[in-house]
C-alpha cells in the first residue's frame, strides 16, 4: 500500500542532488508516519548526467542507501525511463507481499540542469561526454543528426498526421487543456492560460513540434513510500487493480509503424476497467505522446486521437479528465522522466487533495508511463481501493 | 562501414528467409535464422517520416529493398518523396529525386 509520497521540484536546484533527495525522502516518510529506520527497501531509477552531473554513480542503489542511512534487505533498480515509477510500485508491492521487505521507498528524479546546461538531453548525453554508449548500434545510429527524444517524437507526429490527417491545432488542444488544469495546481511551473494560437505561434523546435508542446526538464525528486500496513497513514488504502508492462526494444525504423507505443500491449488487460476509471494520467513528454496514449489505452480508435483532443473536454471539469494537474508539460519534467509526476497526481486525485483541480468522486485512476530510448517501454496501472 | 557511407553506399543484411534489415545482428529478427549475407542497397528509397530542426532534416527512409533506417537529408522533403543516397561525410545522407 502507498503510505506516503512527496515531491521537490525546482527549475534549478543550487545544491547537491543528494540534499534534494534527502529532503524529499523525509517529507514522504512524514506523510507515512515512518522514520528512515523503518525503511528496509529501496527501488530507484536514474538517467545519465542527472545525479550531480555524473554519468553513473557506482552501484547506484547501494550508494543511495548509504547516504540515506538505510540498511536495506531489498534493493532494486528499474531502468525504463518514464515508465519506471509504475514498474517500481508494482515491484515494491510484490516484494512486500512476499515478505522480502516491510517498507520500501521508490526514488524517481534527479537534477536535469547539469544536462540541460550542456544543451543536450539525457537521451543524447553522448553528444557531450566521451565513452558512453546509448544504443547497441551507436556506430550506425549516432552518426546521424538527431536530438532524441524530441526528433523521435517529431518523426512520430509527422507520420501520424500523414496517415490520419491529424492537425497541429489538434495537438495544440492538448497543451491548452492541460494548461487549464495546471492553472488550478499550485505546484505547476506554468499556470497562465494559453490558446491554440499561442501554441502554434511558439517557436518550432523539431517540426512539427513547437515549444509549448514539449516538457521542460527540471531538477526534482518524487519519493513514494510503500508498506505492508496502512494503519498509521492518512491516505486511502489503495491497491493496484491492474498492472501491465510491455517492452518494444526494436529501433523504431524496424517497427511495423511508428504511430503506436507499447501502451497498446501494457494496457490491454485494463480495458474492462476503463468504464470505471474517473481520471487518466497519461505520460506527457510531448503533446503527441498524450495523443498516442489516448489511442493506445483505448479512449479513441487508432488515428482518432486528434479528433478526441479537439472534441472531448478532458480538463478536470470535463467528461474524461486527463492530466488533471497539468502534467509534466506544466509541472516540468524532473531529470527527464515524468513517471513521478503522473503517479503523484493520481494519488492526489484519489485522496481528494486536488485543490483547484480536483475531479469529483475519484475512485479509480488509470496511469500510463512511457519511457526508455525511443519510447521502448510502457507501464499501465489502475489504482483504486 | 563509414567508408561505404562516404562513397554513398548503404550495406544491409539479407536473410535467406527473404527479410532484409539494416541494424547489424547475427540472427534475423524475423525468423531467428543465421543464414545471413551482407548486400549493398540500390540506394533508392522513400521518406517514411522526417523532421526539420536546428541541425537540418532528419528522417526515416524506407529503402527499395524493404528495410528502413535513420538518415540525414539534404534539402527539404515530405513523406512519400523519392530519395536517393549521396556520398556523405561518413554517414548516410539522402537527397530528393526530382520528378521530370
Amino acid at each position: 500500500m502507498i503510505l506516503g509520497f512527496s515531491s521537490s521540484i525546482q527549475k534549478t536546484y543550487p545544491g547537491s542532488t543528494f540534499n534534494m533527495l534527502s529532503v524529499t525522502v523525509d517529507k514522504a516518510l512524514e506523510m507515512a508516519h515512518l522514520s528512515r529506520g523503518d525503511v528496509d527497501g529501496i527501488i530507484a531509477t536514474f538517467l545519465p548526467g542527472t545525479f550531480d552531473g555524473n554519468l553513473t554513480l557506482h552501484f547506484y542503489t547501494g550508494q543511495l542507501a548509504q547516504y540515506l542511512g538505510i540498511r536495506p534487505r531489498f534493493l532494486d533498480y528499474v531502468d525504463f525511463g518514464g515508465a519506471s515509477a509504475l514498474a517500481m510500485l508494482y515491484r515494491a508491492e510484490k516484494a512486500i507481499s512476499s515478505g522480502d521487505a516491510e517498507n520500501v521507498i521508490l526514488i524517481v528524479g534527479g537534477k536535469a540542469s547539469p544536462v540541460r546546461e550542456r544543451k543536450v538531453t539525457a537521451d543524447s548525453v553522448d553528444r557531450s561526454y566521451q565513452g558512453i554508449r546509448i544504443t547497441p548500434f551507436d556506430e550506425f545510429f549516432r552518426v546521424y543528426d538527431d536530438m532524441n527524444p524530441v526528433t523521435d517524437y517529431a518523426l512520430v507526429a509527422n507520420r501520424h498526421s500523414h496517415l490520419f490527417g491529424t492537425t497541429d491545432e489538434q495537438r495544440a488542444e492538448i497543451s491548452v487543456k492541460q494548461r487549464f488544469n495546471a492553472s488550478g495546481n499550485e505546484r505547476a511551473m506554468y499556470r497562465d492560460r494559453i490558446t491554440v494560437k499561442d501554441v502554434l505561434s511558439s517557436r518550432m523546435i523539431s517540426s512539427p513540434l513547437r515549444l509549448l508542446e514539449i516538457v521542460y526538464p527540471v531538477d526534482g525528486f518524487h519519493v513514494f513510500v510503500v508498506g505492508r500496513s496502512s494503519r498509521n497513514s492518512d491516505m486511502r488504502p489503495l491497491r493496484i487493480k491492474y498492472f501491465g508492462e510491455a517492452h518494444w526494444p526494436e529501433m523504431p525504423p524496424e517497427l511495423p509503424d511508428i504511430v503506436s507505443t507499447p501502451a497498446v500491449e501494457s494496457s490491454r488487460g485494463a480495458k474492462p476497467l476503463l468504464e470505471r476509471v474517473d481520471c487518466f494520467q497519461l505520460y506527457d513528454s510531448f503533446t503527441i505522446t498524450v495523443l498516442l496514449q489516448i489511442e493506445d489505452v483505448g479512449l479513441a480508435e487508432k488515428g482518432k486521437g486528434g479528433r478526441f483532443a479537439e472534441e472531448v473536454d478532458f480538463t478536470y471539469q470535463g467528461e474524461i479528465p486527463i492530466n488533471t494537474g497539468g502534467g509534466s508539460l506544466n509541472v516540468g519534467q524532473p531529470a527527464y522522466m515524468s513517471g513521478g509526476v503522473i503517479l503523484e497526481e493520481a494519488l492526489i486525485q484519489l485522496n481528494g487533495k486536488g485543490e483547484g483541480r480536483q475531479v469529483k468522486g475519484v475512485d479509480n485512476v488509470l496511469v500510463n508511463g512511457i519511457g526508455g530510448w525511443n519510447r521502448a517501454h510502457s507501464t499501465t496501472m489502475v489504482l483504486g481501493e | 562501414m563509414y567508408e561505404e557511407f562516404k562513397s554513398g553506399k548503404i550495406p544491409y543484411i539479407h536473410c535467406s528467409c527473404g527479410h532484409n534489415f539494416f541494424y547489424p545482428r547475427d540472427r534475423c529478427p524475423k525468423c531467428h535464422g543465421s543464414s545471413l549475407e551482407v548486400r549493398i542497397s540500390s540506394g533508392e528509397g522513400t521518406v517514411f517520416s522526417f523532421t526539420e530542426f536546428g541541425q537540418g532534416v532528419y528522417a526515416i527512409i524506407e529503402m527499395k529493398e524493404g528495410f528502413r533506417l535513420y538518415a540525414n537529408v539534404r534539402g527539404k522533403v515530405k513523406i512519400g518523396d523519392k530519395v536517393r543516397v549521396i556520398p556523405g561525410n561518413g554517414r548516410p545522407e539522402f537527397e530528393k529525386v526530382e520528378d521530370k
